[in-house]
């Protein structure tokens, strides 16, 4: 389902929203939701997160044993289940990083000498 | 990880939480934001997408997802399985009884047939024999050779790698309560190479062990070393003595090693006297092939070393051919061809259990059609149903393979208790890896043949076509699938044809054996004891006259105690006792014929040496003439007693006063004087059904000795004197061996114990194939009743009665079991040929056993059907018609 400025923004790149979910349980513990806003907070709304995306990916790595989760209680009271970066997340994370930027900086040469 | 394969990693309720829980955050973030609480749930809900897609993108993505399906199966197969306990169990049991036949007799397959014997390379070993073909009587295996032979074949046969030579023994072992005859055997140096086998202890026999003079060697068998050694290790270095002759024991074989009859034994270097070197009939060969040698091979090669010692050899052995023959076929020989048959109709049972269990799960199939209808309304697909019901059917073979095991057990149990003596490695029965894995693969394979037809047909239907036919459950259903009831019908005919099969040749057999039991033996077998006495060499050494008269005089006294025991009527002593048979008669003379007689002439003829009392006590019918006396000694006129047959085909009646003999007598003819005439006897091999003539010799009048077997007639039960025989046998030599010591009727019983064996494993088959053909008739009749209820009621409704129902349902039954009889007499016809070496005085094709057995199971059907079809008959068209 679209959101009506989802035109507007990017849609995630395969294989990027392991990355992203990584990448913002390096400040903390948080759930699902928080996660989401929390992408699309600091994409400054940019990336279009699809929430129902998010839980399949969160089983991933859950399953990867990259992040753990259990049930807690949310700023506002909510019970909700919390993901953790563990230590073998935070090596993946590393690693993804690095990929990622290498990636990104590949396509991005190969995208200004066409301009050029 | 590992707990993902056994288990779902998290459960669907939580996950379902979970997301809940994400709702409700965004719809609180959204109304803190300023929107209505409505609208933030639906933008919440729209942002998140699909719910229920995420649910299942979350659990496919999931590795375990196939694991999952088949476990989901799994417990809806058990769950399916538990509401219908009734099906089930009848299921299970049926399989059960098929499987656990099955793994009883594959265990006895691969325990006699498929296991190796316990040495390296088995195929290389073969023993070696002279063959001789003797017109009339067929081929003669002498596997006595003597030591020429032996070293020709040695030194001559490209093929063979080494061959060794050995002599059969025994010795008598004292010191234990009751003195104990051990099985030992001679052995050349090159045995235990041949063999190949070390030994457990010590060191094997070698050549030098055999030079004559040296301090003789011993190797005990496992047992031996066991029972009479407790199992010492410092047994080694000990002395030991056999029959007077020092002995130093030098090595221990490992358990399972007993070749060539060494159960609880040793063995012994083999030295042969200068005389005995040269003696044929001395020792037996076993040799070891060159890698890459056939026994076909080996005996290419071996046909001309026996034409080749020319002059050496005996005149009979003249036209004689060697022959090498695998080892691993001799020692199971004749139980191969048994077995495979015991197999195949073993084989039938499960075929049969297989076909019933599928008719009870079309039926069922038919029943469960809705639910099948509706689960694939619901998006289940035709692969996955079929999966599903294959689980199932799995389950079930694999439950009655579970409970076939335990049958098995029990089937194993029997199968060593009824089995005949003798058999080989019949001790080795058991469930072990190989009867196991069989087992799984039958019940799997069972499974799949089951199932597979129903679960294709069941699922097959089109949804349509099942939810059309409403809600008003099976009975209402007009349409029971045409091809079901086919499918059902041609497994009916199926089993029962295999069921017609199956009792034919049970009851061909045990017509067989009911003939074998009833032969007129010739002699008595109640208030009989049978003894065989050895002698040990300190009280009987038959070697030269003065010892054989020594020995002659041991017998007496022994027969003269025996019979005055209480208890005891007669005793005689013989050489063999019946239902053994007697030696087999070379040559003979006869008085009037111009001709010799005996086996070398085509003619077979027996042997007995007899003392006085032994037709008396064994039961014989003293016909013309006397029996032997007392005083029939070396002194008196030599003089013999013929049977009925010797008479008759030798004699041309009245044989009294006639002579005969080996050779011509002093004054020209020949030399023994008929006295008396007894009746026939028949021996062991019951299937040689015709009489053998026979003829009786004196004990008394032998120049040696021969005559240690006792026959003791009693006025009480036989084996209540039993240890008072014994006592008298050795109050005359206290170190004497007893061994044999049965009843008559016991020894006829063993003696018919193959045939019994048979009978019995085919008429449990045999029944057990008959139950389970009726069991289906009934429950295919009796569902299609069940089927038809409403079109009976509605037939009645229109004037038909009651007993047009009852001979419709009768009817269609009927056709289907009698193409059954049908199919299986035709099958019966090609099949029960391969009985024939099991058969004895009647015909594969017995035309009154085909006709019986015809009858009886259209009867069994008969009955089969008629029980469902009252209950068409009582069908009340009212209620019938309600079920709309």
């Amino acid at each position: 389902m679209f959101t009506q400025n989802a035109d507007r923004r990017l849609e995630l790149l395969q294989g990027t929203l392991d990355l992203l979910i990584l990448r913002t349980l390096v400040f903390g513990p948080q759930h699902g939701q928080g996660i989401a806003r929390a992408i699309q907070q600091t994409s400054a709304e940019e990336l279009l997160v699809e929430h129902g995306a998010l839980y399949p990916a969160l089983q991933r790595l859950e399953a990867r044993g990259w992040i753990a989760a259990k049930w807690g209680v949310s700023a506002n009271n909510r019970k909700a289940r919390f993901y953790t970066l563990t230590s073998a997340g935070r090596k993946q994370l590393g690693r993804e990083t690095t990929k990622w930027k290498r990636l990104a900086a590949a396509i991005g040469r190969i995208l200004e000498s066409g301009e050029a | 990880m590992f707990r993902g394969m056994f288990g779902r990693k998290r459960k669907e309720s939580d996950f379902k939480s979970e997301i809940e829980s994400h709702i409700q955050l965004e719809t609180e973030r959204l109304v803190e934001q300023g929107l209505s609480p409505a609208d933030a749930r639906a933008a919440a809900r729209r942002a998140f997408g699909n719910v229920t897609k995420a649910q299942e993108r979350f659990y496919e993505a999931g590795r375990w997802l196939w694991w999952d399906r088949l476990w989901q199966d799994i417990r809806y197969g058990l769950r399916q399985l538990r509401r219908n306990p009734g099906f089930t169990t009848v299921a299970i049991v049926t399989l059960a009884l098929g499987i656990g036949a099955n793994t009883s007799i594959f265990s006895a397959v691969n325990g006699i047939l498929l296991e190796s014997l316990p040495y390296p390379h088995p195929s290389q070993l073969v023993t070696i024999a002279a063959f001789v073909r003797f017109p009339g009587t067929g081929v003669v295996g002498f596997s006595g050779l003597s030591s020429d032979v032996w070293r020709q074949v040695q030194g001559h046969t490209p093929g063979i790698q080494e061959t060794a030579a050995y002599r059969d023994r025994q010795f008598t072992f004292t010191g234990q309560q009751a003195p104990e005859l051990v099985q030992a055997t001679e052995v050349s140096g090159s045995f235990f190479q041949v063999m190949g086998v070390p030994p457990l202890l010590g060191r094997p026999i070698l050549t030098p062990d055999t030079a004559p003079g040296e301090n003789r060697a011993a190797v005990l068998s496992y047992a031996l070393w066991r029972d009479f050694f407790g199992g010492d290790l410092s047994v080694l270095g000990r002395a030991t003595t056999l029959d007077g002759v020092p002995y130093k024991i030098i090595g221990v074989m490992p358990r399972g090693f007993g070749y060539p009859n060494v159960k609880r034994g040793l063995w012994v270097p083999l030295v042969l006297t200068p005389k005995e070197a040269t003696e044929f009939g001395v020792v037996s060969l076993v040799a070891r092939l060159k890698e890459g040698t056939t026994v076909d091979g080996a005996n290419a090669e071996l046909k001309p070393e026996i034409a080749s010692l020319g002059d050496e050899l005996p005149p009979l052995l003249r036209k004689a051919k060697l022959v090498a023959s695998g080892l691993k076929g001799q020692t199971v020989g004749d139980e191969r061809t048994p077995l495979l048959i015991l197999l195949g109709a073993v084989g039938f049972v499960l075929l049969i259990a297989c076909a019933n269990v599928s008719a009870l799960l079309l039926a069922r199939g038919w029943e469960r059609h809705r639910e099948v209808a509706i689960r694939e309304a619901l998006g289940a697909t035709r692969r996955r149903m079929i999966r599903q019901f294959l689980v199932e059917n799995l389950l079930l073979s694999l439950a009655g393979g579970t409970l076939g095991l335990l049958v098995s057990v029990w089937g194993i149990q029997m199968l060593r208790a009824i089995a005949p003596p003798g058999t080989p490695r019949i001790d080795h029965l058991r469930l072990e890896a190989n009867v196991l894995w069989f087992t799984l693969a039958v019940s799997l394979l069972a499974g799949i043949l089951f199932g597979l037809a129903p679960a294709l047909q069941a699922s097959g239907r089109g949804i349509g076509a099942a939810l059309k036919e409403g809600f008003g459950g099976p009975a209402a259903g007009r349409s029971a699938g045409p091809r079901s009831h086919r499918l059902r019908g041609s497994l009916v005919i199926f089993e029962v044809a295999l069921a017609v099969i199956l009792v034919i040749g049970a009851a061909l057999v045990a017509r067989s054996f009911e003939k074998l039991t009833s032969l007129k033996l010739g002699f008595r077998t109640d208030h009989i004891l049978t003894v065989t006495v050895n002698f040990s060499k300190s009280v009987c050494n038959p070697a030269g006259p003065a010892n054989i008269a020594r020995c002659k005089l041991a017998l007496s006294e022994v027969l003269r105690r025996v019979r005055s025991l209480a208890g005891v009527e007669s005793a005689a002593a013989a050489s063999s006792l019946p239902p053994e048979a007697g030696g087999l008669m070379f040559s003979l003379h006869v008085e009037g014929r111009p001709n010799k007689i005996g086996l070398g002439q085509g003619n077979e003829i027996e042997v007995r040496f007899i003392s006085p009392g032994y037709f008396r006590s064994s039961g014989i019918p003293l016909l013309r003439g006397r029996s032997f006396r007392d005083n029939d000694t070396t002194d008196s006129p030599a003089v013999a007693i013929v049977n009925e047959a010797f008479a008759e085909t030798f004699l041309g009646g009245d044989p009294l006063g006639k002579r005969f003999g080996t050779s011509a007598g002093k004054n020209g003819g020949p030399q023994w004087r008929i006295v008396g005439e007894v009746g026939n006897t028949l021996d062991s091999s019951f299937n040689r059904y015709k009489p053998i003539p026979e003829y009786y010799r004196p004990l008394g009048q032998m120049n040696f000795f021969t005559g240690q077997n006792l026959l003791v007639r009693t006025g009480v039960a036989p084996m209540t004197v039993a240890a008072a025989v014994e006592q008298a046998v050795w109050s005359v030599d206290k170190d004497a061996p007893i061994t044999d010591l049965k009843t008559m009727n016991r020894l006829v019983a063993e003696a018919v114990a193959e045939p019994r064996f048979r009978t019995l494993l085919l008429g449990a088959f045999g029944a057990l194939g008959l139950l389970l053909a009726v069991v289906g008739v009934y429950g295919v009749t009796s569902h299609t009743v069940g089927q038809r209820t409403h079109e009976i009621g509605l037939r009645m409704a229109l004037g038909a009665r009651p007993s047009d129902a009852l001979r419709m349902v009768i009817w269609e039954g009927m056709a289907l079991a009698g193409a059954g009889i049908g199919i299986g007499l035709c099958g019966a016809l090609a099949l029960t040929r391969l009985l024939r070496g099991f058969l004895f005085e009647i015909k594969p094709t017995d035309p009154a056993t085909f006709v019986g057995v015809g009858a009886a199971l259209a009867l069994a059907a008969l009955a089969a059907c008629y029980v469902p079809a009252r209950r068409a008959a009582r069908v009340d068209p009212v209620t019938a018609l309600k079920y709309e």
